[in-house]
């Protein structure tokens, strides 16, 4: 994932992997190609007998006008939606379509379910729980399809002492189905999401990580609350998110979302990322604040992308010691590409502000207790 | 079944009619009862009843009542735990534990077809500290130590007496289980394991402290008396016989 769809080849590609070279390489291609065009034009009149047709001019590309787009507001919502697909929220939607089950509706098996994927699995067939059906009550709520979960959790220490109380959590949640009633989906899950948090207190200091790897899509009003939610319609992602937080600051987020119904800034339906921040706290000399690392590109509905593009992120870092260069210099700006065109006039050089993203609920972990799943207690109810 | 718009619709049905028609009356011949420059009204399906177009719908609203679908496992696994402590000293308050628990898991509710089978000795001891302060309904909670005394093997059939002193039984008194690895029920001790578990005296269930996390969770229902606790568990799930099995 090294560059934004849009741009593989363009100039924020060849930036990220030459540096000054790849703009001094275009350049020279470009001559060539005039040149090479020149003495092909020559021959075809000198011999008199054949004439090159050229076609017609090219068509000029049609750059959509974003100008009245509040550009650090949509990209900071951007990166808190990608933050918002996340396992804990799809467990927690998952939690709420199942305190309304009836006994036998939906039937809760040990293992894997019959008719899943998982059932060829060994180490998935017999490992956590599932339900699996195709069953409606007389009410009108019904689940179809198939859920299987495997999740643990544990803890140790005191959080009042210096070593302090450590806890930690993981989940994994597969599946195909869907659960609702006469008046609407409430959960819908197909795909994989495995989370997993991380955090230690000890007196006033805390620290956690979480990250979570989704890959599917999910609709629903259990999951995505339609008063508050940012993605009130759903979506379908594949993402990896990682969040440190307490004493440092620091952000990983990848991947593709297709937003349902939100769009935006009332435009703008997808985000694909890969992208790294770090904050002021626990900042070491060497990292930039000031900007991020990689690129966000949003697509608007005429399938055309916006792609802001900051420092080389990972691999792709091949600028080391050109750190005046316009493109990797920590300056908080990015560049701004339509279309897989580079702007230089309307939007050109973004300086975004996106510091509120440090202060968004998105960032907070998951309670590694709301990991531990009762079935005893669940089948009483 | 994806809508049709209306004012899309009626162009196939109508330009198959005309068709039709047309190719009908290319047909017909001496003594055909239909009249020359006569056609015969617009079906029905073309033109509805009250003269509406005709939507593209050819069927019926779906009545199928859902409610009476439901299905159902092929095989289900009943998960069997019971157990009992002895308390001491007697008469309380409650010092140490004393304890067995046998956990047995059956394909299809059947006897004869135990999944697995593992029988715990358990000992415990009194907590006092801020661990058990935890607990906000315990009357009691033990740090239990469990010791895996049967871990599968040939188990004998209900009412099979032994055939020496030594505890064998018949080999046709005896049917081959599972041990703890095969188990499927959740978050089974392993032999040595240590676990906080108390006992809440209203609500007649043992709780246990899911592994450090200071969540206390029912884990067994029970009832204490005469400084006997006697704890079970009994459900049942839906279960997948894994292929091997079901060969045998």
């Amino acid at each position: 994932m090294g560059c934004p769809p849009t741009l593989l080849g363009s100039a924020a590609c060849r930036r990220s992997r030459f540096g000054h070279g790849g703009r001094l390489g275009a350049a020279v291609l470009g001559l060539s190609l005039v040149a090479s065009a020149g003495c092909k034009k020559d021959e075809a009149s000198d011999d008199g007998k054949r004439e090159v047709d050229l076609g017609d001019p090219a068509a000029e590309l049609v750059l959509p006008d974003y100008s009245d787009v509040d550009v650090d507001a949509a990209y900071t919502e951007a990166i808190e939606i990608v933050l918002s697909a996340r396992g804990d929220r799809i467990w927690a939607g998952h939690e709420r379509a199942l305190d309304r089950r009836f006994t036998g509706c939906p039937d809760i098996y040990v293992g894997a379910p019959e008719g899943s994927p998982l059932e060829e699995d060994d180490g998935a067939r017999q490992d956590g729980m599932s339900w699996s059906d195709f069953c409606t009550t007389a009410g009108g709520l019904y689940f179809r399809g198939f859920q299987h979960w495997v999740q643990s959790a544990s803890a140790s220490g005191d959080a009042t002492t210096s070593t302090g109380r450590s806890a930690s959590a993981s989940r994994t949640l597969t599946g195909n189905g869907v659960a609702g009633d006469t008046s609407d989906v409430r959960f819908e899950w197909t795909g994989t999401v495995s989370d997993a948090v991380t955090t230690v207190t000890a007196g006033d200091y805390r620290r956690f990580t979480w990250s979570t790897n989704t890959v599917g899509t999910a609709t629903g009003t259990d999951i995505f609350e339609p008063a508050s939610s940012l993605t009130p319609g759903g979506w379908r992602a594949d993402t990896y998110v990682a969040v440190e937080g307490g004493d440092v600051e620091r952000i990983e987020a990848r991947g593709d979302i297709y937003l349902f119904d939100h769009r935006i800034a009332d435009r703008f339906d997808s985000v694909s990322m890969n992208i790294e921040f770090i904050g002021e706290l626990g900042a070491g000399p060497d990292d930039c604040t000031l900007e991020p690392r990689g690129w966000i590109g949003m697509r608007d509905e005429n399938a055309w992308w916006l792609d802001i593009v900051f420092q080389p992120v990972g691999d792709d870092d091949a600028t080391t010691g050109t750190s005046d260069d316009d493109y990797s210099a920590c300056d908080g700006c990015g560049t701004a590409y339509v279309r897989g065109v580079e702007q230089t006039i309307e939007l050109g050089e973004m300086c975004l502000d996106m510091t509120g993203i440090w202060g968004s609920a998105q960032l907070a972990p998951a309670d590694p207790e709301s990991y531990v799943f009762n079935a005893r207690d669940f089948l009483e109810d | 079944m994806t809508p049709v718009s209306p004012q899309h619709a009626p162009v196939g049905p109508v330009v198959l009619a005309i068709c039709a028609g047309c190719a009908i009356a290319g047909c017909s011949k001496d003594g055909d009862s239909g009249k020359s420059g006569t056609l015969p009204g617009l079906d029905s399906a073309v033109v509805g009843g009250g003269g509406q177009i005709d939507s593209g719908y050819a069927f019926e609203p779906d009545t199928f009542d859902p409610g009476e679908l439901d299905q159902v496992p092929d095989n289900t696994l009943l998960v069997q735990h019971v157990g009992s402590w002895s308390l001491s000293p007697l008469g309380g308050p409650y010092r140490a534990v004393v304890g067995d628990l046998t956990v047995e898991e059956f394909i299809d509710e059947d006897p004869d077809q135990p999944w697995c089978w593992v029988v715990y000795a358990m000992t415990g001891e009194v907590v006092e500290d801020e661990r058990a302060d935890t607990c906000a309904t315990c009357d009691f909670v033990f740090e239990i130590q469990y010791y895996v005394n049967v871990d599968g093997g040939l188990r004998p059939e209900d009412g099979a007496e032994p055939i020496d002193t030594g505890g064998n039984y018949d080999e046709d008194d005896v049917v081959e289980t599972n041990g703890i690895e095969d188990c499927m029920s959740p978050e089974l001790p392993r032999d040595g394991d240590r676990l906080l578990m108390g006992w809440s005296e209203d609500e007649e269930t043992i709780y246990m402290e899911y592994y450090g996390s200071g969540i206390w969770l029912p884990w067994y229902s029970g009832e204490l008396a005469f400084d006997h606790l006697d704890f079970s568990w009994v459900d049942t799930f839906g279960f997948v016989v894994p292929p091997e099995e079901e060969e045998d």
